[in-house]
């Protein structure tokens, strides 16, 4: 089934910024979707469409076949959890277990949303932090526990904003293993934003880019990674692996680095 | 002294009141409404009497009691100063409209040691439980600015902090740029803090909040605690009766 379905949508600022021109995009149930764009694109706004929190000027946004409109918003934010950029901004309560039983608290019956807060926690291996104050967390720590604040609501589909931005490699790891074991374990779809040209072979099976508030690609993985004109228009490096492959002059063009490790012991091997 | 190592010294910063509030002694055991019920008596006490005598006996509790919390004098002694100053710009033109010199005193005094029943309270009780006791005694909407404000409040001083260091790396500018630079930084903090507020109601709005904050981490009201209480209010009626019978 298709979870998301973005249908020609424009949307204007006050300012008159045009954020988003035709935008067209579909994510099918449980698949995984990395939007790409330089700053400016269109990648907030358009993740600020999923749940309803920015209703299009023109167009529409369909969340299994549902159109997103402000009668049925409710629904939609059940449906779509979605991780801001700034954690500071998601983490609003005095501390740690507060803010991630918000969300169940309002929704479903004490007893059941303490217990969903506790394992969603679980889940992510902060429990320590419960009651810690989020104002002291580390950057990585704040992510950590707005993903939880999101997961415990139970959305079908997992939207994040710039996961990874910011971190230190140990956090940035631990997002990736995180947002991995979500995705496997209860078939999240997942979409996310993001500069990291690093992280999307980990986690996503398709490409959006976004350039000027329309989708200029949206397709394979492998294919927009490797494509070095696509990348230079969406203002993006190319993967570490692949720069090397070229610098090299070889064919294939490995994207982690298990390919990586694998293309060059065979070459080894070879020689 | 620049403005930031002043702001550092002498108010109270989020680290430091964290710290103390999660502290362990026998004075952060008890619960949160029994500690609000003892600083407000002791204040409306102190704000009640008017012996020098048993005025003087406020602070001197006060003290004992920030002893048994193992508050740390020296810090709740550089925090008065900001009240302290305060009370002392009223203060100062008592006299000059006719009150004797000492009753502009005991109203400093009065005002310095409301204060420390204040820092009393702050220091020995987690935000999370005040925040849980404001919602039980508040309109629903006071009592959600509170949690948010208990949240936000010190993320927007550190930012203050981190936009005055900043203005002074970059040169010492004289007195008068100074005053305009602050009144730029205030301005700045405003806008910053309006665009948060519109973020974090997209962010509370779409985990399906309905007008009301839902707070978990209950305390338990136990037997010590109504001791505590009956304490606080029996020496706060002792006080009382001996200003207006005995005195």
């Amino acid at each position: 089934m298709r979870a998301v379905e973005v249908d020609c949508v424009e949307h204007v600022y006050p300012d008159g910024t045009r954020a988003l021109c035709g935008a067209r995009l579909e994510v099918e149930e449980g698949e995984s979707v990395a939007i790409l764009g330089p700053n400016g694109s269109g990648k907030t706004t358009l993740i600020l469409h999923l749940n309803g929190t920015l209703l299009p000027h023109e167009g529409e946004v369909r969340i299994f076949g549902e159109s997103v409109s402000k009668k049925n918003l409710d629904w939609v934010r059940k449906t779509v959890g979605v991780v801001f950029q700034n954690s500071d901004d998601q983490l609003f309560m005095p501390t740690v277990f507060e803010d991630v039983a918000f969300g169940p608290l309002n929704v479903k019956p004490r007893k059941e949303a303490l217990r969903e807060a506790e394992s969603a926690m679980e889940e992510l291996g902060i429990m320590e932090l419960r009651d810690r104050v989020p104002h002291f967390l580390s950057g990585g720590q704040k992510r950590l526990v707005a993903i939880a604040g999101v997961i415990a609501m139970k959305p079908k589909i997992l939207v994040l904003d710039e996961p990874t931005i910011g971190l230190d490699s140990e956090a940035r790891d631990k997002i990736i293993w995180v947002l991995s074991q979500l995705k496997k374990r209860y078939k999240l779809t997942l979409i996310f934003s993001t500069f990291d040209v690093e992280i999307v072979p980990l986690l996503a099976d398709k490409v959006v880019v976004l350039k000027n508030g329309s989708v200029i690609y949206q397709g394979d993985v492998r294919r927009a990674l490797t494509d070095t004109k696509l990348l230079r228009e969406a203002r993006l490096d190319q993967p570490p692996y692949v720069k090397l492959a070229e610098e090299l002059g070889l064919n294939e063009k490995p994207l982690t680095l298990k390919e990586a490790s694998a293309l060059f012991s065979k070459i080894i091997k070879k020689e | 002294m620049s403005l930031a190592s002043f702001i550092e010294r002498y108010l109270p910063s989020t680290p430091m009141v964290e710290y103390f509030s999660t502290r362990r002694s026998f004075y952060h055991a008890f619960h949160s409404a029994s500690k609000l019920v003892f600083s407000l008596s002791m204040i409306l006490v102190t704000v009640y009497l008017k012996s020098a005598l048993l005025i003087a006996l406020m602070p001197l509790t006060a003290l004992l009691v920030m002893l048994s919390a193992r508050l740390p004098l020296r810090t709740v002694m550089s925090w008065s100063l900001t009240p302290f100053l305060f009370a002392v710009a009223l203060c100062v033109l008592l006299p000059l409209i006719g009150y004797p010199l000492l009753d502009a005193f005991l109203i400093l005094v009065k005002a310095v040691v409301a204060a420390w029943f204040m820092f009393l309270l702050v220091l020995t009780t987690p935000m999370t439980h005040l925040a849980r006791l404001a919602s039980k005694f508040l309109p629903s909407w006071l009592a959600d600015t509170f949690v948010l404000a208990s949240r936000y409040f010190f993320l927007i001083f550190d930012e203050a902090q981190r936009m005055v260091k900043a203005m002074n790396s970059r040169g010492n500018p004289p007195l008068k740029r100074k005053v305009t630079l602050v009144a730029n930084v205030m301005a700045s903090l405003f806008l910053k803090g309006y665009e948060r507020a519109e973020r974090v109601y997209v962010a509370m709005t779409s985990r399906g909040y309905r007008g009301k904050i839902p707070l978990t981490s209950p305390e338990r009201f136990r037997l010590r605690d109504a001791l505590f209480v009956a304490t606080s209010l029996a020496f706060s009626l002792v006080m009382v009766y001996v200003e207006v019978l005995v005195i």
